[in-house]
């Protein structure tokens, strides 16, 4: 696979990889393209012989009422094709762009990195044009064998029934395409501004419904609605230039029938007139120049789209990339199934080994720089013995967030290393995960399920112990109130849950899990002090009391609330980004002037606030 | 269905009256261009039959010239019909954009509260764009194919009479036939945007919960789900794919055997010699004509099916009306301002009671610190001193005027708002500063930036004020952002100013920075400070605690400051939101 990949040198090598995804669809549609454009030619044909064998200039060679039923027969034949090739048509394009998604979406799990800019919708955008636009040129190209051996009839025909008026009706037709194409590049630029003075009116409005507080505050309406008045002015002017041209291209096809059709009149006046070019011959040449736009033309254009859709899915590959920027080419465009039938792909389940547990986990140097604001952590070293509770606090902005996120491989480590169990941890992002790690952030995500969805992710309910988890949560009040219990639909991204909720079900998701490692960042922003205080009594007092197995598990958290310090085997203290202080509770509180201050509320009210 | 229709058509009316003569322009064009549309296959009728009966070279060739150029101004006059009827609907939308813009805007904040920005944007361009866009095909297909379907009919009735009903039963069926064939595939759309949203949905909210996904192990189960979506929505669309293109099948094939009715029709007209050849092919060549328009006019008519939904949601909204009454027009004093709230109560639709009878006088030229917690009413209180909202009982005097006696206009004009969140628009800097009004100069514009401290900024800008503001946080620091705001409100000259939350974005140091500015702002005006920050309200002449939505305590901040059993005395020991966590 790879090596056709590389194979296929020059650009847009995928192209190949892509029709390997089915090339038994992609052969089929083929086929099917030939009578979807073959058969209409056959109509002009029957035309023809209809009026031939009513003026009877020619031999005749079938009665009326047989042609009339062979044009209906044909009719139906081509009805048939064009259905067949429509459903083929979409079948491929769909097994194409569900597999590229696919791979995609998978990879973007896996990363998991940080993608501020892009914002999620954005990249569902991305994930439906921009794959449209990758496989344009594959699915395109489906129709070109059938367009160019129906253009090749057509020519054929006309020109042995004359081949003078042939040349003359198609001269005109050439002249015209050229100018329609160049037509068509002014249409783009046209299309662009009427784009750009739409975005500015809506993204106006915007801003101004954003800001209605201070527009009315400021007595401003009338100012707004007056500049609102001027972009419209600019939008209406854009739209109606882009309209006319659009309407200009879109009658250079009647103008161009029109004009070959008058030049047959012409030229046929006198062969017409002394019997050598008969009525039939004058329907079927109409019929042909009319469904020339569908054949021959059809044909020149369909090759300059196949180009330009080349070209746009150079952008769009581009484009995806962008989203994943490590991501190889290969990666993208990985055969594999579509799923669009049969089975779905199963979920697996890692049961928890030996090779899982931890006895310590380590970690030296480990630095981070936001780009932008230039803060993050510096050098920090920590230790985790298996068992213990590890606290780390600091004032806002002292590192907390960015130093879990760099240990669990959400941000690129500037610098650092990490040491599981002794051994060298290459890739936490992907080591970190469960049965060893299991993170809940700060501002968890649901998503539009069930409760129960949300908890499990996947996780088979009668290999894990949901009540416990649910119990160390503090869920089961909620549960209650809930009216469907752990069946409740929760509405997108928990909507239905107030903030706390969402916190406490994120929170199961990760205690049902039992990982070695448990990681929460700081969960105060959306739980009380009393709820919280609860949380970590459940949690710790009922550590290795689990049914399944003797689970005790290290923790990590990042807390300023006096429940989790009291708890604390060893407290971090953060500041500016460096490690200040570390040790117990009550030696950093002898001791240490940043704890004491974070200890006496200071923080608190700066966090509530 | 009677009733909305008569309402897009009062819609429509409405903003197209103004504009009667591009309307009639328009009528002629396409009236024009439909009519030339008919003559061309009457020409190459006139040539069949004329060559075969062995007309004269010259008159044959004539006949093709003049195919050719009927046919070319038929394409220049439908090209300029199509150019004036979009004229025309993007005029009249663009009034009814704005009109409705204008309304939203003067709607009370209870209604901008419940709605997003999203939503009304749909309203105000979403709707209003398929109205528009509806309006200029509704003309150029539905009236258009029905007149071309009706000249059609027309010239073959004359023609002879019995081809005239032939034609019209033809048309009837086909139309019947083909609503039919399309209506079959409508649940099945539905069903796949129902899907194709539901899978946007799934990939949105995935997308950003990746990092819960991951952490929680849950990558396979999501690419399951992720499958089950995708194959949910593949499958709604295919089947929707299939079935439209079986009703176009169905329609297709009624459209041919209407086509072979005429054939064996004509030629048993010809056998008979009631019509000529060249009247067969015109025939035939007419109904193929028709094929395009019927297919339109099936469009518009199942389009207009949605667009009255739109029509009718905006009438919805222009029947909404402002809640807050326009004042008869007293003249507020100039300079700084004094206020006087007395019995002042307030509630919002739910009912419970933020403010309570609520007395207390501010003395012009004073600066008042407002604080308590969250809920306890500071917030309201502000809203009701310019009348975002009246108060249910009491009264409000702003420099001893009624606040209900002003115009609305003049009292916002003199009582100046900032808010935590400093609303930015994608437009120039001017503009975010003026907001819109053009008759601030520039001028004015350079000197508030000089008096508030924003010259080193507006410095670093590459077109000065024509700038055009970065889109996002257009570039600003938080503190930036608020000197910003600052100059905005410095600009009106406001007598009161109320800074609610103002610097409650800001880290101290930051805050500290805007002390000049803050000194600049409140000189010679009246102001009321709401501030959760103690060290915000420090300059402060008065202060008062608000605890809900009555005063706890109130008087001079020196003498509350240094009284050991003041509520203002604990609170800059303890810290003002310590004790609620």
């Amino acid at each position: 696979m790879i090596s056709t990949v590389q194979k296929a040198a020059g650009r847009g090598p995928y192209y190949l990889a892509l029709i390997r995804f089915s090339p038994w669809l992609f052969l089929l549609g083929v086929i099917l393209s030939l009578g979807y454009f073959g058969f209409p030619l056959i109509v002009g044909l029957i035309l023809r012989e209809f009026f031939n064998a009513l003026t009877r200039d020619t031999d005749v060679r079938f009665g009326i009422s047989t042609l009339v039923i062979l044009f209906l027969a044909t009719r139906f034949a081509v009805q048939v094709a064009e259905q067949g090739y429509a459903a083929t048509y979409a079948y491929f394009e769909g097994k194409l762009k569900t597999r590229i998604r696919a791979n995609l979406f998978e990879s973007l799990l896996q990363d998991a990195q940080s993608r501020a800019e892009h914002g999620s919708g954005d990249i569902v955008n991305r994930l439906d044009d921009d794959i449209d636009g990758a496989v344009a040129p594959i699915t395109n190209s489906l129709s070109l064998t059938g367009n160019a051996l129906a253009a090749v009839f057509a020519l054929a025909v006309l020109l042995s029934v004359n081949p003078y008026i042939t040349l003359m009706a198609f001269i005109p037709m050439t002249a015209i395409v050229l100018l329609a194409n160049g037509l068509g590049r002014r249409i783009r630029s046209y299309r662009h501004e009427s784009r750009e003075s739409t975005g500015r009116v809506t993204g106006f409005l915007g801003d101004l419904f954003a800001a209605v507080l201070a527009v009315k505050a400021a007595d401003s309406e009338t100012h707004a609605v007056l500049r609102f008045d001027g972009l419209n002015e600019a939008r209406r002017r854009a739209a109606i230039r882009e309209r006319l041209f659009n309407r200009l291209l879109a009658s250079m096809n009647s103008t161009t029938i029109n004009l070959a059709t008058g030049v047959i009149l012409i030229f046929a006046a006198e062969r017409m007139r002394e019997g050598d070019f008969t009525v039939g011959d004058f329907a079927l040449f109409v019929s042909y120049i009319a469904m020339g736009e569908f054949t021959v033309l059809a044909f020149a254009d369909r090759l300059g789209a196949l180009l330009a859709a080349h070209k746009q899915a150079c952008v769009s590959f581009e484009r995806l990339r962008e989203l994943l920027p490590g991501i190889a080419q290969d990666t993208l465009v990985r055969p594999g199934p579509a799923y669009l039938r049969g089975d779905l792909p199963p979920v697996p389940y890692i049961r928890k080994m030996r090779f899982h547990s931890l006895r310590h986990l380590c970690v030296e140097g480990l630095s981070y720089r936001h780009p932008e604001t230039r803060r993050g952590i510096e050098g920090i070293d920590l230790f985790l013995e298996a068992g213990t509770v590890t606290v780390i606090t600091g004032q806002i902005g002292s590192g907390k967030t960015t130093l879990l996120e760099s240990l669990l491989g959400y941000l690129p480590g500037d610098a650092g290393d990490i040491y599981w169990n002794g051994e060298h941890v290459p890739h936490p992002a992907s080591f970190l995960v469960p049965p060893r790690c299991a993170y809940t952030p700060q501002v968890p995500r649901l998503f539009s399920d069930t409760l129960r969805d949300n908890i499990l992710l996947g996780l088979r309910e009668d290999r894990v112990d949901l009540p416990a988890a649910i119990g160390k949560a503090v869920m089961e009040d909620d549960l209650e109130a809930l009216g469907n219990g752990l069946d409740t639909l929760i509405g997108p991204s928990g909507a239905k849950l107030s903030g706390g909720q969402v916190l406490r079900t994120a929170a199961a998701r990760t205690f049902v899990r039992e990982p070695e490692l448990v990681v929460f960042d700081d969960l105060s922003s959306a739980l009380d002090v009393e709820t919280e205080r609860v949380l970590w009594d459940r949690v710790f007092d009922q550590r290795g009391l689990t049914a399944t197995a003797p689970y005790v598990g290290t923790y990590l958290l990042v807390s300023h609330r006096r429940a989790a310090l009291r708890r604390a085997d060893n407290i971090i203290v953060l500041k500016d980004g460096r490690i200040c202080a570390e040790g117990t509770l009550d030696a950093l509180l002898e001791n240490c002037e940043e704890m004491q201050r974070l200890w006496h509320g200071d923080l608190n009210s700066q966090a509530s606030g | 269905m009677k009733e909305p229709v008569s309402q897009y058509l009062k819609l429509l009316v409405r903003y197209l009256k103004p504009q009667w003569p591009r309307v009639l322009v328009m009528a002629l064009l396409l009236s024009g261009g439909i009519g030339l549309q008919l003559i061309n296959p009457l020409i190459m009728r006139f040539f069949i039959d004329t060559a075969r009966e062995g007309g004269s070279l010259e008159q044959l060739i004539r006949a093709g010239l003049l195919f050719i150029s009927v046919g070319m101004i038929h394409q220049t006059v439908s090209a300029l019909a199509g150019y004036v009827c979009s004229d025309v609907s993007w005029r009249a939308t663009n009034r009814l954009r704005s009109d409705l813009t204008g309304h939203i805007l003067s709607l009370d904040m209870s209604f901008h509260n419940k709605r997003t920005p999203g939503e009304l944007i749909e309203r105000v361009d979403g709707d209003v764009s398929r109205l528009g866009a509806f309006f200029s095909d509704f003309v150029i297909e539905l009236i258009g194919g029905l007149l071309v379907t009706l000249g059609v009919l027309i010239v073959l009735t004359v023609e002879d009479w019995r081809l005239g009903a032939m034609l019209a039963a033809f048309a009837a069926v086909y139309l019947t036939v083909h609503i039919r064939a399309q209506q079959m595939s409508v649940s099945f759309w539905h069903a796949e945007r129902q899907a194709g949203a539901e899978l946007s949905g799934f990939l949105e909210e995935r997308l950003a919960g990746l990092r819960d996904i991951k952490a929680a192990g849950g990558i396979p189960y999501t690419m399951r789900r992720f499958h089950e979506a995708v194959r949910r929505a593949f499958t709604t669309a295919f089947k929707a794919d299939v079935i439209t293109d079986a009703g176009w099948s169905i329609s297709n094939i009624v459209f041919a055997a209407g086509f072979a009715v005429a054939m064996a029709y004509g030629a048993i007209l010809f056998g008979a010699n009631a019509i000529t050849i060249g009247t067969v092919y015109l025939v035939l060549h007419y109904l193929q004509m028709l094929h395009t328009p019927l297919n339109r006019i099936q469009r518009q008519v199942e389009v207009f099916q949605r667009i009255r939904v739109g029509a009718e949601r905006i009438e919805e909204l222009r029947a909404i009306g402002p809640g807050i009454q326009d004042g008869p027009g007293a003249i507020l004093p100039s300079g700084a301002l004094s206020v006087e709230c007395r019995n002042v109560c307030f509630s919002y639709e739910h009912g419970k009671t933020v403010l309570d009878h609520l007395t207390f006088q501010l003395d012009s030229g004073k600066v008042l610190g407002l604080l308590g917690r969250t809920g306890c009413g500071k917030t309201t209180l502000s809203r009701l001193l310019f009348r975002l909202y009246d108060a249910g009982r009491g009264s409000i005097f702003i420099g001893g005027t009624d606040i209900l006696k002003p115009r609305l206009s003049e009292l916002r004009r003199r009582v100046g708002l900032v808010t935590q969140d400093v609303q930015l628009f994608q437009s120039s800097v001017r503009d975010n500063l003026t907001l819109f009004d053009r008759s601030i100069q520039d001028d004015c514009v350079l000197a508030g930036l000089r008096a508030l401290g924003l010259n080193v900024w507006y410095e670093s800008l590459p077109e000065g004020l024509d700038t055009r503001m970065p889109p996002g946080d257009g570039g600003l620091s938080a503190g930036e952002a608020q000197l910003l705001a600052f100059t905005r409100v410095f600009l009106r000259d406001p007598g009161l100013l109320i800074l609610d939350e103002a610097t409650a974005r800001l880290d101290a140091v930051t805050e500290s920075r805007l002390v000049r500015a803050m000194d600049e702002l409140l000189r010679n005006r009246t102001a009321i400070i709401i501030a959760h920050r103690l060290s915000t309200v420090h300059r402060a002449d008065e202060v008062m605690i608000l605890d809900e939505g009555r005063i706890q305590e109130a008087g001079a901040y020196a003498d509350l400051a240094e009284n050991p059993n003041s509520v203002l005395y604990g609170l800059l020991r303890t810290g003002l939101e310590g004790k609620q966590s």
